[in-house]
């Protein structure tokens, strides 16, 4: 787990937290699970570029971080290593993982917040998966009321939009509050049934496996749902903003492509935030980006200039965690509805499309085993917060 | 050696029973130097020094297989017939051995817990035998056993690095367990027990052997991970294999 060391996992625990340590600060490609064998991480870490690169990952990140000496670390390397040596050549073995724990709190512990899924993410989105909304589910209501609740607190003024045999659909406004600028967001609450003959975990339970996240409707999208709502707990000024959130895109969205114009109500959106976006296997982020054109969905042309720069901007986040980003003129594939999506539809010409999330190629969207890495959080909440609070980053006036 | 009948009823009551001078002196010496032979030869193993490897090193698995001291210790008339006596049993079998030493002021706390969640056999009929290789007090980490806690049964294992285990006022029933060299604690495998650190200015070290009822089989679900699972070579469900965890003492015959 790269929440917690346990005795139970403690081996894959400290390789997995400490590999996405290395990886992180010296930008190197990102893994399925990001492990490194603990003798590769002691030459790496305790070389003097490997421990000045963690020193430097620190001040991008801004945190206040006092590691051990190198010496120190070193130490703590080479008590582990012989630790494991001696299991292998005659079962002799350091107490209960007290040496893996002092290299956990002495590296992981300072990094870990910044560079995994918060705990309070990780607690809604549980709650989030827990609740049955697939088509026809008993969660469908309750989760309706949660987030109905939360928008609520957050200052939102809240319309249920419904119809008989409908999950509903809710618009979220908020005027601005000391950020110029409208932003229109969409998310969907809903989910595909899953098999659970086919899950290798409960898919309605959270579960964590080797540095991932594994639930029904994770990647699509109640993580990203979960974070975005908490994001915003944390931000006093935002620009004007506007979420639709529906429940039916696993059916194909039928009460919302028959709604969207009305939710809409001709706000005229500085920015279109897509649910959810990607990272490459290697780690690199995929920003998809357009500007609408003439037909529903369709793609007009690149950002303009300054919907680039925003990017730009995102960008700078990114490196901070070591990771590079291309981007793709295109919106997320949506092409198993045959309609598409009606948010994307919605956009009208000119506007400006942006996607960015957290899943990867490995999260199996539709599939079972559906899941997503837990390095991506922090990128996507530090995007997403300089996205929505910092004035002049979202792209100003209609092209 | 069989114990009285007070003390069998002490250990079914609170899950534990203090044995003052089970093993002589002369054959606790013997232990003690054949262990440090042993770490010699795996500090030279280990490429590192000796106080380098004991400071790191501390716990070790089934080390009668490794020198034959520790082999004719699980032939020891009166553990074998003591703990024939407390599990009620005609036989019984080790499931393994570990010696567990607590060196000078580099040791930490074990938390409070029980031993059996973490074995993958398949019944609550088993008994450590921890016999004390130094004079052990409370500034050295002795065992602390909360009496009676083994009648509540089984409960889920404790993660050692995250136990958050609390007594309440129970607490204060805790009981110290000072012994001598030589002398045997036996306790339930359902017993609840801690150690504190080593303070003191001497090592620390129990040879442990781990007893249970003949009649015992291997369940490899019950427990996540076993180093012992490598030597078992029957099905689960069936009695484990004799070669790796041998009947114990005089019992042998009638199993």
């Amino acid at each position: 787990m790269l929440r917690q060391l346990s005795i139970f996992s403690g081996a894959e625990d400290l390789t997995l937290a400490l590999g996405l340590l290395l990886r992180t600060a010296v930008g190197r490609e990102r893994t399925a699970d990001n492990a490194m064998p603990l003798d590769s991480l002691a030459d790496h870490i305790g070389s003097d570029a490997g421990y000045a690169a963690l020193t430097d990952l620190a001040a991008r990140l801004g945190l206040d971080v006092t590691l051990p000496p190198i010496e120190t670390v070193r130490g703590l390397f080479a008590d582990e290593l012989l630790s494991g040596k001696a299991l292998r050549l005659h079962r002799g073995r350091n107490v209960y993982s007290s040496g893996k724990a002092a290299l956990w709190q002495a590296l992981w512990m300072p990094f870990r917040d910044a560079l995994t899924i918060d705990d309070a993410t990780m607690a809604l989105t549980e709650e989030l998966i827990a609740l049955r909304t697939d088509d026809g589910g008993d969660g469908v209501e309750p989760c309706v009321r949660l987030l109905e609740a939360r928008l609520d607190a957050l200052g939102f003024t809240v319309d249920r939009i419904e119809a008989a045999g409908h999950a509903p659909l809710l618009r979220a406004h908020r005027p601005a509050r000391g950020v110029p600028g409208r932003v229109a967001l969409y998310a969907h609450y809903d989910v595909e049934t899953p098999d659970p003959a086919h899950w290798q975990t409960d898919p309605w339970t959270l579960t964590e496996v080797r540095g991932r996240l594994y639930g029904v409707g994770i990647g699509d999208n109640k993580a990203a749902l979960a974070q975005r709502l908490l994001l915003l707990e944390a931000l006093d000024e935002t620009p004007e903003l506007l979420w639709i959130i529906q429940g039916e895109e696993e059916i194909g969205s039928p009460l919302a492509h028959r709604e969207m114009k009305r939710a809409l109500d001709g706000f005229a959106a500085d920015l279109w935030l897509e649910e959810n976006g990607y990272f490459d296997p290697d780690g690199t982020q995929r920003t998809l980006a357009f500007v609408a054109g003439d037909a529903p969905a369709a793609v007009g042309g690149p950002p303009d200039a300054s919907l680039a720069a925003c990017i730009d901007g995102l960008a700078e986040e990114a490196r901070r965690f070591g990771c590079g980003s291309r981007l793709e003129v295109r919106p997320l594939n949506k092409s198993f509805f045959p309609q598409g999506c009606p948010f994307g539809r919605a956009i009208p010409r000119g506007g400006r499309y942006l996607a960015l999330g957290i899943n990867d190629p490995a999260s199996r969207i539709h599939q079972p085993n559906e899941s997503v890495p837990m390095w991506t959080f922090p990128i996507h909440g530090r995007q997403f917060t300089r996205l929505i609070s910092s004035p002049g980053i979202v792209p100003a006036g209609l092209p | 050696m069989k114990l009285d009948a007070g003390r069998v009823a002490s250990f079914r009551e609170n899950g534990f029973v203090h044995v003052p001078g089970v093993v002589d002196a002369e054959t606790v010496a013997g232990l003690r130097a054949a262990h440090d032979g042993l770490v010699d030869r795996w500090a030279a193993e280990c490429e590192v020094d000796r106080a380098t490897y004991v400071r790191v090193v501390s716990q070790w698995t089934s080390l009668h297989e490794q020198h034959p001291r520790f082999r004719a210790q699980l032939d020891h008339p009166a553990v074998g017939a003591i703990a024939r006596q407390l599990l009620g049993a005609s036989a019984v079998q080790l499931f393994h051995d570990h010696l567990i030493s607590k060196p000078p002021r580099v040791s930490g706390t074990i938390p409070w817990h029980q031993d059996y969640p973490f074995w993958p056999v398949d019944a609550p009929r088993a008994l450590s035998c921890w016999l004390a290789l130094d004079d052990c007090d409370d500034d050295s980490g002795a065992m602390r056993f909360m009496p009676g806690a083994h009648l509540d049964g089984e409960q889920p294992p404790v993660d050692f690095l995250r136990a958050t285990w609390d007594w309440g006022d129970r607490i204060h029933a805790a009981v110290p367990t000072r012994a001598k060299a030589g002398d045997c604690i036996f306790h339930s495998c359902l017993s609840w027990h801690t150690s504190p650190p080593n303070t003191s200015d001497h090592h620390r070290r129990a040879f442990i052997m781990i007893i249970m009822h003949a009649d015992c089989r291997w369940d490899p679900e019950h427990c996540d991970w076993h180093p012992m699972n490598d030597c078992v070579t029957v099905q689960p469900g069936e009695h484990f294999n004799r070669d790796r965890f041998p009947i114990l003492g005089a019992g042998a015959a009638a199993c």
